[in-house]
C-alpha cells in the first residue's frame, strides 16, 4: 500500500482534474480491498470476529494520509487471549502497509451504550458498514445500532451537539479564520458531516433550496482537502497563506484570483456552519427544558410587525416586504433591541425580496433614520452582525463587500476582515455594557459619547480600504466610509468624524509599540494628531476594541496599560491645550467672522462645523445689539444651547442654576471668551422628566428665563429654590475628587474635578469660584452616568492663583461636590 | 552558554533588535511584561483623580549565547536601551546547562 505506481496515477488523475471524488473512490477501493484480504488472512482465530469501518472509512471518504477508522466486533462477548494476539499482528501489518488504522476492539453491547466519555464512538457507528470477518456479527450488531439510535435518539444527539460545540468553540465560533481547518473549523467538512448525521438522527434535513450549494460546498472541501494532503504528504488540513497561494496556482478551481476564490470558500462555509448551527440549537432545544421554558417565554415578545418564537424573530407578515421594505431595517432593530437572532426562515423571506429591498437601499436618504437608530443601540454590533450574517449588510453599503471574506495576509490577525471588523463592534458592546459598581475605564469613556454611532461606522469601516493592501488602507478606508455616508445622506458632521476616526484609527497602537510614552514630545505629537478630547475618547475605544478583536486575549493588560498610558498623557496635554491654544490667525474671508473667532480655544474650530460657527456669529451680533444671542435646539438624544453674550463673572454659574431650576440634567457644557470678550457658553442637557417635549410653551418659557437671567435680571438662586436635592441611594456615592496644576497654563490655574453627578452640581461649583474672585476662563464638563467631570482655567486678576488660593479653592469646590 | 534576559522599555525595543541583528543574533524571544523595579510604578493624575500605575509596562527579551559572545550582546543592549531615565530596565545573565534542538536534536552551542 506504500506508494505505488498506481497510487501516483491517483494522484496525478487529481492535479489534472481536479476530482477528489476519484481519489475517494479509488483509495477505498483498493485500502478497503487490501484490509479485506489481511483480515481474512488471519485465519480461523477471527472467525466469530467481524471488522466494521466507521468514520470516513465507514463514509468512503479516504482522503489520502487519512486515518483508517475500523473496529473489530467481537463476536460474542470479549476476544480470547490468541484473538487478541491475532487482532494486535493484524493492526500492525495495516501501519507495515503504510496505513494509519485507528481501531478498537468492541463487542455488539459496547458499541451500544452511550457514554459522555466516549460519544465520538457512538457518532462513528452512524456511519457504521461491514467490511470483512463474520458477517452474523455484523448483522446482530447492525440490528442492534438500529434500535440504539432509535431509542437513544435524542442522547446521542445531545453528545453530538456538545462535541460540536466545544469543537467550535476551539476556533471561537467563526467560520472566517484566515488560516482556516477545512476540517473541523466552524462550516468545514465536519460541519457537512454533521448535516448528514443529524438526518441519520431524524433532525430536520437541510432544505431542498440548500442543497446545490451544499454539494458544492462538500465537493470545494474534498478538492481542497485532497491537495492539502498531497501538498504536504500527511492528514494536514491547515490552509495556510502558502497553500491558499499554490492551490490558485494549481489550476485545480476556475478561479485565478486567490482572494476571489477565499470569498467563495467562505461563503460555502457560511451556509454549511448556519445550516449545522441552526439544527445545533434545535437540537439544545430539546435537550433542555429550562431553555425551552426561556424560550418560551421569549415568546412573549411580540410586535405588530414581528413575533419571537423559540427565541428567533419571525416577520408577522412577510409579504409586506415588497410594500414596505422599510420593514427589513425594522426587523434587524428590533434583533439588536432584545438581541435575538432571525429566524432562518426571515432571513429565506429577506433573501426572497433582495431585489426590493437592494432598490429600496439604493434609493438615498430613505434608510439614514431607520440605520442611525441601529447604531445607536447598545448591542448595535449584535445587529450588524445579524445584518451580515443575512447578507444584507453588503446591501444598505455596497462598500461592505470588498470587506466579506477578505483575508489579508497578516501575521498578528486571525480573521478575515470582515470578521475583524465585527468583532471589534461586539467588543465595543461589550465594554458600553460593562457595568457598575465597578465600572470599567473603557465603559466610563463610552459613556461620554454623544453619539456612538460615528464610533460604530468607523469600525465598520476600519479595515475595509485593505481590499488594496494594507499600505494607506486608513485612507483608503475613509474614503469608502465617506463615499456610503454620502450617498446615505448622513450628516456631514458625523461623515467628517467617521472618516477622521478611520484615518487616524493607528495613532494611538503605533505610539503604544513604539514611543515614548513618557516623554512630552510623544504627548505633544499624540495631541495634535487627534485634536480634541472627545476624539481622543473614540479613538481609545477604537484602538481597544481593534486590538481586541485581532484574535482572543490580544489586548492583554500590557497592551491595556500601553493604551490608557497613551490616553492620559494625551489627555493632559489637551487639557493643558486648552486654555493656551488659542485661535491667533482666523482663516476666513469674512471679517466679521474672523473676528469672532480671534482669541477662542484652537479647540472651538475643532469641534463645532462650518455652519455651527456661523450660527455663533448671528448669535454674537445679537448679542451685540441685545445683550445676548441665545438658541435652543433639539438634537436626537438632547437638547443644545449655546449662549453668546459680553463675558461677565459667574455667567456658568448663572446659566447652570437656570437650567437645574428647569430639572434639566447638563451632560456636557464648555465656555470660553474670544477676543473682543464675548462669552460663548454651551450646554448640552437632557430633560429626564421630559417637561419641554410635552409642554411646547416650556421651552420657550426655558428661553425667555435664561435670557433674563444671563441680562441679570433674575438671580439665579431665585430659580433653585424649592429643588430637593435627591441623596445618592446608599453603595451609589461617587467618591469627589478636586486637583490643581499651575504649571498647565501661562495665565490660569487648572482644576480638575470628579464627583458624583447631580442637578445644580456645576452651579455650586461655578459659584463657589466665582464668590472665591476667580475668573474662569475656560470650562469643559462632561457627565458620565453618575459621574461628573469639570475642567476649570481660573484666573484672579488675570494671573494664576497662589499656591495657597489653589488649596483653599479646591477645599470650597471639595465641599461644594460633597454638599 | 549563557541566558541573556533583557528587560527593557517598550519603545526600545526595534532599537535594540537592530542592535542585535547588526552582531549577528537573531534568535530571541520577546515577551510583553508588567512589573516594576525600585520606583514601585508611579502617580498619574487623570481628570482630577490620582491613581496609581504598580506595574509598568516593558519587554523582556531572551537569548541563549556561547560564553564568547555574552559580552558583546551585553553592551549592544545597554546601548540601545538605554535612555537615561528611571525605568530603563534590567539585564539578568544566567548560566545554561544544555540546549537542545527538538527537529534533529542537536545538542549545546550547535543547538543555539
Amino acid at each position: 500500500m506504500r506508494a505505488t505506481a498506481g497510487w501516483e496515477r491517483v494522484r496525478q488523475h487529481f492535479l489534472a482534474t481536479g476530482k477528489a471524488e476519484h481519489v475517494l473512490e479509488k483509495r477505498c477501493e483498493k485500502v478497503e480491498a487490501f484490509i479485506r484480504k489481511a483480515f481474512e488472512d488471519c485465519g480461523p482465530v477471527l472467525e466469530a470476529a467481524a471488522l466494521v469501518a466507521v468514520g470516513g472509512f465507514g463514509r468512503q471518504e479516504l482522503f489520502p494520509y487519512s486515518d483508517v477508522d475500523l473496529i473489530v466486533l467481537a463476536g460474542g462477548a470479549e476476544l480470547a487471549e490468541e484473538s487478541s494476539a491475532a487482532v494486535a499482528d493484524f493492526i500492525r501489518g495495516l501501519w507495515d502497509a503504510g496505513l494509519r488504522p485507528a481501531h478498537s476492539v468492541r463487542t455488539a453491547g459496547e458499541c451500544c451504550s452511550l457514554e459522555a466519555a466516549n460519544a465520538e464512538l457512538s457518532i462513528s457507528l452512524l456511519d457504521a458498514r461491514f467490511v470483512a470477518g463474520n458477517v452474523t456479527a455484523w448483522r446482530t450488531l447492525e440490528k442492534r445500532l438500529d434500535s440504539f439510535f432509535h431509542n437513544r435518539r435524542q442522547g446521542v444527539a445531545a453528545e453530538l451537539a456538545r462535541l460540536v460545540r466545544l469543537r467550535h468553540a476551539r476556533y471561537q465560533n467563526t467560520i472566517h479564520h484566515l488560516e482556516p481547518n477545512i476540517k473541523d473549523s466552524p462550516g468545514g467538512l465536519r460541519d457537512i458531516h454533521l448535516l448528514a448525521w443529524w438526518e441519520k438522527l431524524g433532525i430536520e434535513p437541510p432544505g431542498k433550496e440548500d442543497l446545490p450549494q451544499i454539494e458544492e460546498a462538500a465537493r470545494l472541501a474534498a478538492t481542497l482537502r485532497c491537495f492539502l494532503h498531497y501538498r504536504s504528504g500527511r492528514d494536514d488540513n491547515v490552509l495556510s497563506f502558502q497553500a491558499q497561494e499554490e492551490f490558485t496556482a494549481s489550476g485545480l478551481v476556475p478561479i485565478s484570483h486567490t482572494e476571489d476564490w477565499m470569498r467563495k470558500y467562505f461563503l460555502n462555509a457560511r451556509l454549511i456552519h448556519r445550516l449545522a448551527v441552526g439544527r445545533l440549537e434545535a437540537v439544545e432545544a430539546r435537550a433542555s427544558k429550562l431553555l425551552e421554558e426561556f424560550r418560551g417565554w421569549r415568546a412573549r415578545l411580540t410586535t405588530s410587525e414581528f413575533t419571537v418564537a423559540r427565541n428567533r424573530v419571525y416577520l408577522k407578515n412577510p409579504g409586506r416586504l415588497k410594500t414596505d421594505p422599510g420593514l427589513f431595517l425594522r426587523l434587524f432593530r428590533f434583533a439588536g433591541l432584545h438581541r435575538v437572532l432571525p429566524a432562518l426562515e426571515t432571513e429565506r423571506r429577506l433573501a426572497e425580496h433582495r431585489q426590493a429591498l437592494e432598490d429600496y437601499c439604493r434609493q438615498s436618504g430613505q434608510i439614514w433614520g431607520a440605520l442611525h437608530e441601529i447604531l445607536r443601540l447598545p448591542h448595535a454590533g449584535f445587529a450588524l452582525r445579524c445584518l451580515h450574517e443575512s447578507g444584507m449588510l453588503g446591501l444598505v453599503f455596497p462598500e461592505w463587500r470588498y470587506a466579506e471574506g477578505l483575508v489579508v495576509r497578516d501575521f498578528h490577525h486571525r480573521y478575515t476582515v470582515d470578521e475583524h471588523s465585527l468583532l471589534a463592534l461586539e467588543r465595543l458592546d461589550s465594554i458600553g455594557s460593562a457595568q457598575e459598581p465597578r465600572p470599567d475605564r473603557l465603559a466610563e469613556l463610552f459613556e461620554t459619547q454623544e453619539d456612538p454611532a460615528a464610533l460604530r461606522l468607523a469600525l465598520l469601516f476600519h479595515d475595509a480600504g485593505k481590499v488594496q493592501g494594507w499600505a494607506h488602507h486608513p485612507q483608503i478606508s475613509a474614503r469608502m466610509a465617506t463615499d456610503a455616508l454620502r450617498r446615505l445622506e448622513a450628516p456631514e458632521s458625523l461623515s467628517r468624524q467617521v472618516a477622521f476616526l478611520i484615518e487616524k484609527h493607528l495613532v494611538l497602537a503605533s505610539a503604544m509599540a513604539g514611543r515614548d510614552l513618557h516623554d512630552p514630545v510623544t504627548a505633544r505629537h499624540l495631541a495634535d494628531e487627534v485634536e480634541t478630547l472627545e476624539n481622543l475618547s473614540a479613538l481609545t475605544l477604537m484602538t481597544a476594541a481593534d486590538i481586541s478583536a485581532v484574535y482572543p486575549g490580544a489586548l492583554n493588560a500590557y497592551r491595556l496599560e500601553q493604551l490608557w498610558r497613551a490616553h492620559v498623557v494625551t489627555h493632559a496635554e489637551l487639557t493643558r491645550g486648552l486654555e493656551a491654544d488659542r485661535i491667533q490667525d482666523a482663516r476666513t474671508d469674512a471679517p466679521e467672522k474672523a473676528a469672532f473667532l480671534l482669541g477662542f480655544p484652537v479647540r472651538y474650530v475643532r469641534t463645532h462645523g462650518e455652519q455651527e460657527i456661523d450660527d455663533h456669529v448671528i448669535l454674537a451680533r445679537e448679542a451685540a445689539a441685545r445683550g445676548v444671542g441665545l438658541r435652543i435646539r433639539h438634537e436626537p438624544a438632547a437638547y443644545r444651547l449655546d449662549v453668546v453674550t459680553p463675558d461677565r463673572p459667574a455667567l456658568v454659574a448663572a446659566l447652570s442654576a437656570a437650567l437645574a431650576g428647569f430639572g434639566l440634567h447638563i451632560l456636557k457644557a464648555e465656555a470660553f471668551a474670544n477676543r473682543q470678550g464675548l462669552a460663548l457658553t454651551t450646554f448640552l442637557f437632557s430633560d429626564p422628566s421630559r417637561s419641554l417635549d410635552l409642554n411646547p410653551s416650556e421651552l420657550e418659557r426655558l428661553h425667555v428665563t435664561l435670557e433674563r437671567v444671563v441680562l441679570g435680571k433674575i438671580h439665579p438662586e431665585t430659580l433653585l429654590k424649592g429643588r430637593l436635592r435627591k441623596p445618592p441611594a446608599p453603595g451609589q456615592e461617587v467618591r469627589c475628587n478636586v486637583a490643581w496644576n499651575n504649571s498647565a497654563s501661562e495665565h490660569s490655574t487648572l482644576i480638575e474635578v470628579s464627583a458624583g453627578g447631580r442637578p445644580g452640581l456645576l452651579y455650586d461649583l461655578s459659584n463657589s469660584i466665582a464668590r472665591a474672585g476667580g475668573n474662569i476662563g475656560v470650562v469643559l464638563i462632561e457627565a458620565e452616568g453618575r459621574r461628573a467631570r469639570a475642567v476649570f482655567y481660573i484666573s484672579e486678576a488675570g494671573a494664576k492663583l497662589s499656591d495657597q488660593a489653589a488649596d483653599r479653592l479646591c477645599a470650597r469646590l471639595l465641599q461644594a461636590a460633597k454638599s | 552558554m549563557k541566558k541573556v534576559e533583557a528587560i527593557i522599555q517598550p519603545f526600545r525595543l526595534e532599537d535594540v533588535k537592530e542592535a542585535l541583528k547588526g552582531l549577528g543574533v537573531d534568535g530571541m524571544t520577546v515577551t510583553e511584561v508588567r512589573g516594576h523595579g525600585r520606583q514601585m510604578g508611579h502617580k498619574d493624575i487623570y481628570r482630577g483623580k490620582e491613581y496609581m500605575v504598580d506595574l509598568l509596562p516593558k519587554v523582556k527579551i531572551e537569548m541563549v549565547l556561547p560564553d564568547h559572545r555574552v559580552e558583546e550582546v551585553i553592551q549592544a543592549v545597554l546601548q540601545a536601551a538605554r535612555t537615561g531615565k528611571i525605568g530603563d530596565g534590567k539585564i539578568f545573565i544566567t548560566e545554561v546547562v544544555e540546549a537542545i534542538r527538538i527537529r534533529n536534536e542537536d545538542r549545546g552551542e550547535a543547538a543555539l
